[in-house]
Formats: C-alpha cells, sequence, structure tokens
C-alpha cells in the first residue's frame, strides 16, 4: 500500500496515516489479517518519528480497525472490513434517495463537503 | 545470413537437448546388455539408515518399467520440442523437468543394478555414499534447460509515475504470503518428521542422519524464508526482507536505480521459481504473474513478482527520476 505525508498539510500527520490506513481498508487494498509495517519502519520510510507511526497505530487500534501486540507488530483486525461496509451501505442507501430527490452525485459532494 | 545462422543454432540447440532426454534410456539398455548375462534375479532396492540392503526387487521387471518410462520421458520431450505452439517459456522449464525426471528413472535402475551387479548379490549391494547420486538427476535436468533455445526477451512497460506534491514523502509498503511455499515447506517438515522420528525413538540416529536431518531442517529454513516477504519502496530504494529470518534478502538504492518497469514475469525466464541468481540477473519469483523489473544504472536487472507492480513502480520512477 501507498502511503504519502505532507508535513505543510493542517492534518497532523498521525492522523494522516490512520487516515491512509482506512482509505487502503475502503479500496480493498488492506485486507482482514495483513500485516502492516512495523512503526520504526514505516516511519524510517516516510522520514517521521516512529512515536508518529505507533500514535497512528494506536489510533486504528482504539477504533478497532487494527490489532497490535508486543513483538508480533499491528495487523488489520477481522472487524475492520465490516466497519467499512457498513459505510459503504449508508452511502448506497444515500445515494438512492438522492436520486429520488432529482440530487446528482456532485450535489451530494456538495453537501457532505458542508456538513 | 544472420537469420539463417540465427536458425541453424536454434536447430542444433534443440537436437542436442533431444539428444540429452534420450542418454538416461541410451545408459539403462546398455547397462542391461553389458550386465544381463551375469546380473541376479533380484536386485537390492532398498536400504537401511546404515546403507545396508533390506529390501530387493526383481530384476527383468524393474528394467522394462526403467526403459519404458525413459523412453516414454523423451518421447513427450520431444514432442515439447517439437510442437511450434507451445509457449517458449514452458517449452524451456518443461526440459528441466524431464531430463531431471529421465535421469532420477535412469538411476532408479543404474544404481540398484550397478551396485548389485558389482557386489554379486541382492545381500552384498551395500549403499554407502552412491546415495549422493540419487541427487544428480536434479542437477542432470540443467542440462537440456541450459541447451533449449534461449526465450524471447521480456516484454516491458512503463506504469505511470506516482506525483509526490513538493512537501510530500511517498512509501510504499508490501506483505507478500506465498501459500504454497508455505504448503512446500510444512511437506518438507512432514517428511522428515515420517523419516527421522522413528529412528530418534529407535536410538538409531547416525551421522549419515544427522546430517540428513540438518539438510531437511535447512531447507525447511530457506524455503520459508522467501514464504513471507515485506517489499518496501521508499526515498532509501527497494528493499526487500524476508517476515521470519528478518534478513534483508535483497537491497537496491536509490542512487543505483536506473531504470524501473513493470512485467510479466515466467519463471523460465529467469531461471525458475524462488531466488534466482545469474550472471547479472537476479530475481524473486514466486508464480507466473506481474511484476517489477529494475535495471540498475550498471546494467544489472533484478526482478520482483508482485500483485499489484503499478504503484511501486511509479513511485520508484518517480524517487529515482528516470
Amino acid at each position: 500500500m501507498l502511503f504519502r505525508v505532507d508535513e505543510a498539510s493542517t492534518t497532523n500527520l498521525a492522523d494522516q496515516i490512520a487516515i491512509q490506513v482506512r482509505a487502503g481498508i475502503l479500496r480493498g487494498e488492506l485486507i482482514p489479517g495483513e500485516r502492516l509495517p512495523p512503526a520504526r519502519e514505516l516511519g524510517a520510510a516516510l522520514k517521521v518519528n516512529m512515536h508518529t507511526v505507533l500514535r497512528a497505530y494506536a489510533q486504528l487500534r482504539d477504533e478497532g480497525v487494527l490489532q497490535m501486540r508486543q513483538g508480533r507488530g499491528a495487523w488489520i483486525s477481522d472487524t475492520a472490513g465490516s466497519e467499512v461496509l457498513r459505510l459503504n451501505e449508508l452511502v448506497t442507501q444515500l445515494m438512492g434517495e438522492a436520486r429520488k430527490l432529482g440530487l446528482s452525485a456532485g450535489d451530494v459532494t456538495r453537501l457532505v463537503e458542508r456538513a | 545470413m544472420n537469420d539463417n545462422r540465427a536458425k541453424t543454432i536454434e536447430n542444433v540447440r534443440t537436437l542436442l537437448t533431444g539428444a540429452t532426454l534420450i542418454v538416461p534410456a541410451a545408459l539403462v539398455a546398455l547397462s542391461w546388455s553389458t550386465w544381463r548375462a551375469s546380473i541376479p534375479d533380484r536386485l537390492a532396492f532398498h536400504w537401511d539408515a546404515r546403507g545396508r540392503p533390506d529390501g530387493t526387487f526383481p530384476t527383468e521387471p524393474l528394467f522394462i518399467f526403467a526403459i519404458a518410462a525413459t523412453v516414454l520421458v523423451f518421447v513427450i520431450g520431444l514432442v515439447v520440442l517439437l510442437v511450434p505452439r507451445i509457449d517458449p517459456r514452458t517449452r524451456r522449464s518443461s526440459m528441466y523437468w524431464l531430463g531431471a525426471v529421465a535421469a532420477f528413472i535412469a538411476a532408479s535402475w543404474l544404481i540398484p543394478a550397478g551396485l548389485t551387479h558389482h557386489a554379486g548379490s541382492a545381500g552384498g549391494a551395500v549403499l554407502d555414499g552412491w546415495f549422493a547420486a540419487f541427487l544428480l538427476p536434479m542437477i542432470y535436468g540443467v542440462i537440456p534447460w541450459l541447451l533449449t533455445p534461449q526465450v524471447n526477451p521480456v516484454d516491458v512497460h512503463s506504469p505511470r509515475s506516482v506525483i509526490l506534491g513538493a512537501t510530500e514523502v511517498g512509501a510504499w509498503s508490501k506483505t507478500i504470503n506465498t501459500g504454497l511455499l508455505y504448503g512446500v515447506a510444512a511437506t518438507i517438515a512432514g517428511l522428515a518428521a515420517v523419516i527421522y522420528v522413528p529412528l530418534i525413538t529407535a536410538g538409531e540416529l547416525d551421522a549419515i542422519s544427522v546430517v540428513g536431518l540438518v539438510v531437511m531442517a535447512l531447507a525447511v529454513l530457506a524455503v520459508l524464508s522467501f514464504a513471507g516477504l515485506r517489499v518496501t519502496v521508499d526515498w532509501r530504494g527497494i528493499r526487500v526482507r524476508s517476515l521470519l529470518t528478518k534478513v534483508l534478502i535483497k537491497r537496491i538504492p536509490i542512487d543505483r536505480v536506473g531504470n524501473v518497469e513493470v512485467a510479466d514475469l515466467h519463471p523460465g525466464e529467469w531461471g525458475g521459481w524462488g531466488y534466482r541468481i545469474a550472471s547479472g540477473r537476479s530475481a524473486i519469483i514466486l508464480r507466473t504473474g506481474p511484476g517489477m523489473v529494475v535495471t540498475t544504472i550498471e546494467g544489472t536487472q533484478f526482478a520482483l513478482t508482485l500483485p499489484t507492480p503499478e504503484i511501486p513502480t511509479g513511485l520508484l520512477r518517480t524517487l529515482a527520476d528516470v
């Protein structure tokens, strides 16, 4: 999976990493049971502090997206996919309701951005 | 003229490849004609851990099987060599296996027959270092493989580069698990257990058996080392590390990257499955399919099978500025 962090972004680096992991699960690039890179390795690869990566992993663990164990690293939890599937279902419902009202996908996007 | 010369060389190589496939059958036939008058009716065919014969097999049926099987392998080899529709890569890798199988079948006749003939009886046919000769067929397969006409150059293409902003840092990381290799490791471990647990419990583990056990343990470790890999592409270059041993299997620093392409990789083009090393080329080939080919500034090549090579290839092209 491709990770990219932007030091100039207003979103802090740990949040950027966490967002990309969630997006990776949504796109199917990360599957339940798949191991993420060790925090030290990902930190070195992205030129960020290891603890920044650990904060991202801890955030995802608290959400139930990751499981972590000392000495074994971090991996995508079995339930991570179900969270995304539920979100997909909600989006499908939202688009169904929007079409009934004659709204396009662009209209829905603008509504979401204003939310 | 050059085309004619190339065609002649290809024909000669095809002829020589066919010849290597008939050699095992020829050796079986030659040994039969030489030893027929004096060979006993039964051959030593199974040996205990100390190399003493503890099982026999009728001579004539074993010879008939050996000559029929080696001739059959030769006929199959001819078909594979001469049918034009067969993919050149498949043809080349098939020659290795056909050569190895023919040599193994021939060895299964030659070793028991030779030992029994030399000893004068099945009971006196001690195996000793001849055990190693059973491993030679795997090496024999290399001969027809080398002689088979070369495959076409690797078909590569350049993917789109991954664009990074001025303040962005990008890295790609993926764990690759190859189920087949885990299965191979489990099979070897299972075989080792079947062979050596009875020996250990019976207290019959001698020096040769210990060597065999160590060899099998190392084989399991070697296979597992490649069964799980972590591939990383970042500002430092490309690295491939074993998940089990944490050993860095391959590293190409970013400043040595000359070009990176996506390619359709076939084991036959890179010397087979697993970690392959040849003059100017190396590869980690875990299956037939898409992968990445990195060419260094010195002109050497490294290939790696990856499920979706486009993004890491594009990222490496961006980071290496190629």
